[in-house]
């Protein structure tokens, strides 16, 4: 093998590979020992949770690579997910509750972002108070839950199917996708959050205003969680105050599972789209290879400390323990 | 020459309690390469950072190619063509050299008419052009952290000419730098100035201000002090402008009685760093180790104090075979280790001095698990005077002191252990011309009361001026080493390069 060829393997070899070497081989044992999980309608559910877990976690990702955090998303969805019901409730088509959800995802996810800049709490921190902000204030304005929704609420569950078959959230998630992977090459906008995750006096030092770009973040974030919560939502006609409430955990660890650092300032989202990929495969897979749901979590978690570790003996074997910076 | 390209006028920041500049007049021309030399806190970084509009004057004027500008940010400073080259590299690690040099000033093409869109093939053309310009080859999709100090600093120099700047700034460029990379980097540099680019210079090493400079500008105390043609001045002179005093006797050794061999290294070896390492050292001695960046010093160090825990050999002191596998043995057994970045591996530089100088042996500070703070303070006044460290008191922030004040304080860390052999790597790195001259004086005296050293240092006229023996490594061996007699800087340079010497 000549040079070049080599370089090119050695590009090829990124966390994003092994992760889609990993999720064909568990796809191909699904193939074997499930029995009907490739049967159409599990497919098309796998789809739909896919769905939402991807396009949440591309806000995440955007959040994570400025290296902050938000723990509020699942909270956040869950409020999103009432809105959207109320206005469902009015008889509202969803041209309307979706715009309106998504603008109402930005301003309070956009409250997250000032906290963390103009009041200086960390990340952590600020989302953790303001999850308990979100599910302390639903009780307050709906007793348990909204019901008797209307056939228009659950159109995007039910009536619209593409071809027929495939669930109407897939053109939802991959406008997002699409744009999302685009926008994250194409635009001023992704280098600068990928800066601040880095160094953020260096990013200042480039001009680069630190604060509003992590603003910006978290507003889109929240729009995109909009779309997740009338995914979510829209799936009955019942919307309960606790519907996505540690969903956070799952969008989390998409981004992380797909190799971003949760120290900020690296990864990419087409590495998210495998990671929310893998998640939301873990329950269906083991409900059909016949092991107990109570499972999926800790399965779940298996995993992503397995990518974790696996990354991290790749970045041991490069460096070496040394007081030396930049002595070699 | 002649065209002023950059004036600066009566220049005054103030900070919270402190004049940092106080009526700074600088100025440069076209074609020049202007030093600005001083001490640590002579006010060359908070002038740059005025230049660069990191900072924003009180009064006084900014001219750059003879307009009055204000700048509200570096952004600006860069766009009206200034281009600042930071000391600690402000690189992303994380990105691409390609994405760093164009950070914050992408080339974009509208697309659909209204979307603007990275137009990487316009970026990539621009940075191979500026590449070429340098005589260098980075790939431009390498991300920073797998690149080395020198080649990062070709991408911020890279990075500064993506801004057509005709005004360069660097700051203490040549840090970190092997001896082959500074001449690289000055060999740029002369043809940058060549092209017309007014440079400005701020350096600690005066060799290279009379190497590569013009002019040279020395402030202190944050006032201006003089300007003189370099070829119309000397080292003495500046240090003299420097420090308001002249120096005749930077290096204050005391010559000590040698003992027995104390201390020996035997055969030691870490696969991809360390080959066959042998040497000893006498009581009393102060044993140098020169050798260019890279050649394998700190890590031979660290090795012998456990830091590397691959490395095998034998280390024997006072006669006796010691089993080191990490470096609390090391402590114990009285060898110990002050590292050349005293902030990230040195201090705890959010503690005070006591708590710095208690940490590594908690144990005799406390008493049933419980801190003696009155032991802890005594104990680090006691090393606060015997070492001079200039503080209000021993539970004074470390943070708050100047470079070479923490470097005592690291000093009186390790001493505070009791050490048999104390390492010293790089101790005046990054501290001031009279800081160092009290850091060499410490240095000296401890010799006298029977300790041994070794010391690391980068800058041979250091290593000449203190040691009783220099070594000489080079690719992970020693290939050289010279008594105090025999050692000139050409013989140990000559041997750090070229890989021969007496042994």
């Amino acid at each position: 093998m000549d040079n070049s060829q080599k370089k090119n393997l050695k590009k090829l070899m990124t966390t994003e590979f092994y992760l889609l070497l990993f999720l064909i081989l568990v796809l191909l044992f699904l193939a074997v020992f499930a029995k009907g999980f490739y049967d159409l309608s599990n497919l098309m559910n796998l789809l739909n949770r896919f769905n939402y877990v991807l396009i949440a976690a591309v806000g995440m990702n955007m959040i994570i690579i400025t290296s902050n955090i938000d723990v509020s998303a699942g909270a956040l969805v869950s409020v999103l997910c009432i809105i959207a019901a109320s206005l469902g409730k009015q008889g509202l088509p969803i041209g309307v509750f979706l715009p309106v959800t998504m603008a109402a995802g930005a301003v309070l996810s956009m409250i997250n972002g000032l906290f963390i800049t103009k009041l200086h709490i960390p990340a952590i921190v600020a989302t953790l108070a303001t999850t308990q902000l979100f599910q302390g204030v639903l009780p307050l304005a709906v007793n348990g839950s909204i019901y008797d929704l209307p056939a228009t609420f659950t159109w995007l569950a039910y009536d619209a199917k593409l071809f027929g078959i495939f669930p109407a959230s897939t053109v939802l998630m991959l406008v997002v996708i699409v744009t999302g992977l685009l926008f994250m090459k194409y635009s001023k906008f992704s280098k600068k959050l990928y800066a601040i995750g880095n160094n953020k006096n260096g990013a200042r030092l480039a001009g680069v205003n630190v604060d509003r770009t992590i603003v910006i973040a978290y507003t889109i974030a929240g729009a995109l969680y909009g779309i997740t919560a009338v995914i979510i939502g829209t799936a009955s006609q019942r919307v309960t105050t606790t519907m996505a409430n540690g969903k956070e955990m799952t969008f989390i660890a998409a981004v992380v599972l797909g190799g971003t650092s949760t120290a900020g300032g690296s990864g990419k989202l087409i590495g998210t789209v495998i990671g929310a990929f893998i998640l939301s495969l873990v329950s269906p897979a083991i409900n059909y290879l016949g092991i107990s749901p109570d499972w999926s979590d800790a399965i779940m978690g298996g995993i992503i400390i397995l990518s974790v570790v696996a990354s991290a003996v790749n970045i041991k074997k490069k460096r070496r323990i040394s007081a030396a910076p930049g002595g070699r | 020459m002649g065209e002023t390209v950059l004036e600066l006028k009566n220049i005054v920041k103030t900070f919270p309690g402190v004049l940092a500049l106080n009526d700074v007049s600088f100025d440069l021309e076209k074609g020049e390469v202007h030093a600005i030399c001083g001490e640590n806190g002579a006010g060359k970084s908070t002038l740059m950072k005025v230049l660069s509009g990191v900072y924003q004057p009180d009064s006084g004027e900014i001219h750059v190619n003879g307009q009055n500008r204000k700048f509200a940010n570096p952004m600006e400073s860069y766009k009206s063509g200034v281009s600042i080259i930071f000391q600690e590299t402000s690189l992303f690690e994380e990105m691409t050299v390609l994405e760093n040099m164009f950070l914050g000033h992408e080339t974009s093409k509208k697309t659909l008419g209204f979307l603007p869109v990275l137009n990487y093939r316009e970026m990539r053309e621009k940075a191979r052009e500026i590449f070429k310009r340098l005589n260098t080859k980075i790939d431009l999709d390498t991300k920073i952290k797998t690149l080395g100090m020198a080649q990062k600093q070709m991408v911020e120099i890279a990075k500064s000419l993506t801004f057509d700047a005709n005004i360069l700034i660097f700051d203490e460029p040549t840090a970190s730098l092997t001896q082959r990379e500074v001449d690289a980097l000055f060999s740029i540099i002369l043809s940058l100035k060549k092209e017309g680019m007014g440079i400005v210079y701020i350096s600690h090493r005066l060799e290279e201000i009379f190497e590569i400079c013009d002019r040279v500008t020395v402030l202190r105390d944050g006032q201006y002090i003089s300007t003189k043609n370099v070829g119309g001045t000397n080292k003495d002179e500046l240090v003299a402008d420097m420090v308001g005093r002249t120096m005749h006797n930077y290096y204050p050794k005391t010559e000590t009685e040698l003992g027995d061999v104390i201390f020996r290294v035997e055969n030691f070896y870490d696969e991809g760093f360390l080959e066959n390492i042998n040497f000893e050292v006498r009581k009393g001695e102060i044993l140098g180790f020169a050798g260019l960046a890279g050649a394998g010093r700190t890590e031979l160090m660290e090795a012998v104090c456990g830091l590397a825990p691959k490395a095998q050999g034998e280390v024997i002191l006072d006669g006796k075979k010691l089993s080191i596998s990490d470096y609390t043995d090391a402590m114990k057994e009285g060898l110990v280790y002050v590292s050349e970045d005293r902030g990230k591996y040195g201090l705890i530089v959010d503690m005070s001095i006591e708590e710095n100088i208690s940490m590594p042996q908690l144990k005799d500070f406390s008493k049933f698990g419980i801190i003696d703070r009155k032991k802890e303070s005594a104990v680090a006044a006691e090393y606060m005077k015997e070492i001079t460290i200039k503080a209000p008191s021993p539970d004074f922030t470390v943070n708050n002191l100047s470079g070479g004040n923490q470097q005592k304080v690291s000093i009186a860390k390790a001493l505070a252990i009791q050490p048999k052999i104390l390492v010293l790597d790089e101790p005046t790195r990054g501290v001031d011309v009279n800081a160092k001259a009290e850091i060499h004086k410490i240095i000296s005296e401890l010799t006298g009361k029977g300790l041994t050293i070794l010391m690391i240092s980068s800058e041979l006229p250091e290593l000449l001026g203190m040691c009783d023996r220099i070594y000489v490594m080079k690719e992970g061996r020693i290939v050289g080493c010279f008594s105090r007699q025999d050692a000139t800087q050409d013989k140990i340079l000559k041997t750090a390069l070229e890989g021969e010497g007496e042994e």
